[in-house]
């Protein structure tokens, strides 16, 4: 029976993912003319991980490619070459030919042979001209030998390794047999290994350890590259190294005595390969405090969906204690009322677990937009701001096809070439900036540059042309709106960047698929922002509910300015079915929920019911439901996904009394409810109701 | 899979990586008593049926040989296949297991 690996390759691919992230980030970031050792060095540590990996995983592909990196880094971050800007592109593509290579073994995703070998033959390539520099003309390399002749005129040094493994090192099915190989390939390497005394097997534990190894190594390299070998084996506290001052002859004493003193204890701890429960190896020194624990996708979500039916549960708890006398029944109150609060808190926790900072999508931008303004000759700086702010799991991923198409859009057609800036007047080289916030229950995240902005006179002739319903009267936010329709594009030309008009619809269709929207501000010549808004979450809400007729409506909470009961004086009639609200100062259209859902015995009079103000991408409406229920917190469910869309709500839940209540959109309702005045003539009266 | 008794042999079999050690750990255990009554007090172990070995099989192995070593049992390993004379040098396990070795 072989050992199932398959059960670790996740925990590989998560850290190996990380790990091309990290390495991308610095590339970036780095300097070549003057980089960072320290940057370097973490570039190299990166590589090596994953090349180690990669071949206790099984993954030979990645191991070699990566080694082929590993090696050039090695030599850069010892000084032996010089690093260029060229090998920092070769060094961004092979990072892209490892991503692709894990992808392939990870999803099954396919694999672009050529591409990888093309990157192994540019890293070759360097390999090679950096040794013929340094071979040809000693002088044109800051440091003057090749690697290989760097080690054949370095010095001999024999060390004492003694490596005292914790107890638990075969159940991490850690192997040995490799790490002394890689040590005998490096030099003159003895190993001997120790059993510990055992007499007993009725007590024996199979996976338990009890080897110890002792060794002799006589090299060139130094004691923190031996140390690197070990790098996934060995903590620093279980790995004995010291150099001796002479060649080491095998002491047989001092070899009797090393095997595990310490192997009883169980208690040694120190870096895994992974962890006993999977959590990503912890950098030396660092503190317990910021350990993690790796917890898959569907365990979190189904830890949510079970917070859902708790709160639902909370909520007919609550219900149906509000039938009981609060003086006769007061503990069960109390006690109600302090099931109440532990539960939100338990919520917020929970919550908490799905959300992540959107850097997660951020800091894949500085990469395409370095890779997209070579493209295309322009010289853009990137600006990130808010990159802590927490958005939801499911919605973080969702976002990054929006803001990639975004972000491409900026750079394709909002920032200028450099010709064209300094003939403008502007600086030659343009900013992006990508920005979130977070914004009372909602993110707000930000694309915005400082190019050329949108040519109103373009789209507005595009859209004539698409057979779109335009007029010069048009509002600047009505004619920015247009963008989205499908395959608009006022491109003069269609490149492999953007410019098919197969871009912005899409964005707004997904943004509005996670119950957000899309704003677009303007200046021509000065440059575009366009706005997204999203829910903090698609799980849980704080809301209001209402009653029209008999149905129950939750209002999301954050939505709401205020409720009051209109005076007949504040009421206007406009046209037929046509009323306004009159709040200070303020006219506000007046949308009765009862006609746009079609609710009978919904109160009529706006006098006898009452108005909630709300907040609809800005503008205020008034809302007239019949009466207000009282403050839930609700748990989202989705319509779309059990019966099918229904306009003017972003979902339904289940009240405390078992029934059903859509939650209301309000945006989305201002949306239909202008779509069916427009279609009725003014009269608000609703032939096709929404449900 | 496990070890049987063959008069002055033992002869191992299956799985002794960590995947399969554990099943090997009673049948070892229960050969330790039966070991009292040999009166040869040399006992030939059979490796050619082991089918796989890593480091944990080769530190139970030494553990038993050890018990039995205490037991006034002297035991040489025979046929050992390549690969595990490979595992054992690789591992750096030879003075572990020389002195048991046929040809020692």
């Amino acid at each position: 029976m072989a050992i199932d690996l398959s059960q670790f390759y996740q925990v590989f691919f998560d850290e190996s993912a990380e790990h091309l992230a990290e390495m991308e980030r610095i590339f970036l970031a780095i300097d070549p003319a003057n980089p960072d050792d320290e940057e370097l060095n973490a570039v190299f540590r990166a590589a090596h991980s994953i090349k180690g990996g990669a071949g206790t995983f099984g993954f030979p592909d990645m191991a070699a490619v990566t080694h082929t990196l590993e090696t050039l880094l090695d030599q850069v971050r010892h000084h032996e070459i010089p690093l260029t800007r060229e090998m920092v592109d070769v060094f961004l593509q092979t990072g892209d030919a490892i991503g692709m290579l894990l992808a392939g073994h990870r999803d099954g995703s396919p694999v672009d042979q050529q591409a990888i070998e093309h990157v192994c033959q540019r890293l070759t390539a360097i390999s090679a001209s950096t040794a013929a520099v340094s071979t040809d003309n000693p002088v044109s390399v800051p440091v003057s030998v090749a690697p290989e002749q760097d080690r054949e005129t370095a010095p001999l040094a024999t060390y004492r390794i003694i490596f005292t493994p914790p107890t638990d090192l075969y159940n991490r099915m850690v192997r040995m047999e490799p790490i002394f190989d890689e040590l005998s390939a490096i030099g003159d390497f003895t190993v001997v290994g120790r059993i510990a005394e055992q007499h007993e097997l009725n007590d024996y534990d199979p996976t338990r350890c009890l080897i110890a190894w002792e060794m002799t190594l006589t090299t060139i390299h130094t004691q923190e590259e031996i140390r690197e070998v070990f790098m996934f084996v060995a903590d620093d506290e279980e790995l004995f190294l010291e150099k001796l001052p002479h060649v080491f002859k095998q002491n047989q004493e001092t070899a009797t005595q090393q095997p595990a003193s310490d192997h009883g204890n169980g208690t040694v701890t120190g870096n895994r390969l992974h962890g006993k429960n999977g959590a990503a190896p912890r950098k030396t020194g660092e503190t317990t405090e910021n350990a993690s624990i790796r917890v898959g996708v569907a365990k979190v979500d189904q830890l949510i969906n079970q917070m859902g039916e708790l709160v639902i549960t909370q909520a007919m708890l609550a219900q149906s204690a509000q039938q009981l006398d609060p003086v006769q029944h007061e503990n069960l109150h109390r006690a109600l009322s302090l099931l109440e609060r532990n539960t939100r808190d338990l919520q917020e926790s929970v919550m908490s677990i799905r959300m992540m900072p959107i850097n997660f999508i951020f800091s894949r931008f500085p990469r395409l937009v370095h890779d997209l303004a070579d493209k295309l000759g322009k010289q853009v700086e990137l600006k990130l701001v808010g990159e802590t702010t927490e958005l939801d799991k499911g919605l973080v991923e969702k976002l990054a096809d929006p803001l990639t198409h975004l972000v491409r859009n900026s750079l394709d057609h909002g920032i200028e070439l450099p010709e064209a800036r300094i003939a403008a007047g502007k600086s030659a080289g343009g900013v992006i900036t990508l920005k979130a916030a977070q914004q009372g229950g909602r993110v707000v995240i930000e694309v915005a540059d400082d190019g050329a902005g949108l040519n109103r006179d373009k789209i507005l002739a595009k859209a004539a042309k698409n057979g779109l319903t335009v007029s010069d009267n048009m509002s600047d936010e009505e004619v920015w709106q247009l963008i989205f329709a499908p395959g608009f594009s006022t491109a003069e030309q269609v490149t492999d960047v953007s410019g098919r008009g197969v871009g912005m619809d899409v964005v707004l269709r997904n943004v509005q698929a996670m119950g957000g929207r899309v704003t677009v501000y303007s200046t021509q010549g000065m440059g575009s922002r366009v706005v997204i808004s999203l829910p903090l979450t698609l799980a849980i809400l704080d809301g209001l509910s209402v009653r029209v007729g008999k149905e129950t409506f939750i209002v999301p909470l954050n939505s709401i300015i205020e409720s009051l009961q209109p005076l007949s004086t504040d009421l206007n009639e406009v046209g037929r079915r046509q009323t306004t609200v009159h709040v200070r100062g303020e006219y506000l259209p007046l949308m009765r929920l009862g006609d746009i859902f079609s609710i009978s015995n919904a109160v009529q009079r706006p006098e006898e019911a009452v108005v909630m103000l709300v907040e609809a991408e800005g503008e205020h409406v008034a809302l007239l439901v019949d009466e207000l229920l009282g403050q839930h917190q609700v748990v989202i469910k989705s319509i779309e996904t059990n019966y099918r869309k229904v306009d003017g709500t972003a979902g339904a839940t289940i009240l405390g009394d078992g029934r059903v209540a859509l939650i209301l959109d309000a945006v989305d309702m201002v949306r239909l409810w202008r779509t069916g005045t427009e279609k009725n003539g003014g009269d608000q009266t609703w032939t096709d109701s929404p449900l | 899979m496990e070890a049987h008794k063959i008069e002055h042999k033992h002869a191992l079999s299956g799985d002794w990586t960590i995947a399969g050690v554990i099943n090997q750990v009673d049948a070892l255990s229960d050969s330790l008593k039966g070991f009292v009554g040999v009166q040869d007090k040399q006992l030939h172990v059979d490796c050619a049926e082991i089918h796989t070995i890593d480091m944990s099989g080769l530190q139970l192995l030494h553990v038993w040989m050890q018990c039995a070593k205490m037991r006034g049992i002297r035991t040489r390993l025979i046929n050992l296949p390549e690969t595990m004379q490979q595992i054992i040098q690789r591992l750096g396990l030879d003075q572990a297991f020389t002195d048991n070795y046929q040809d020692a």
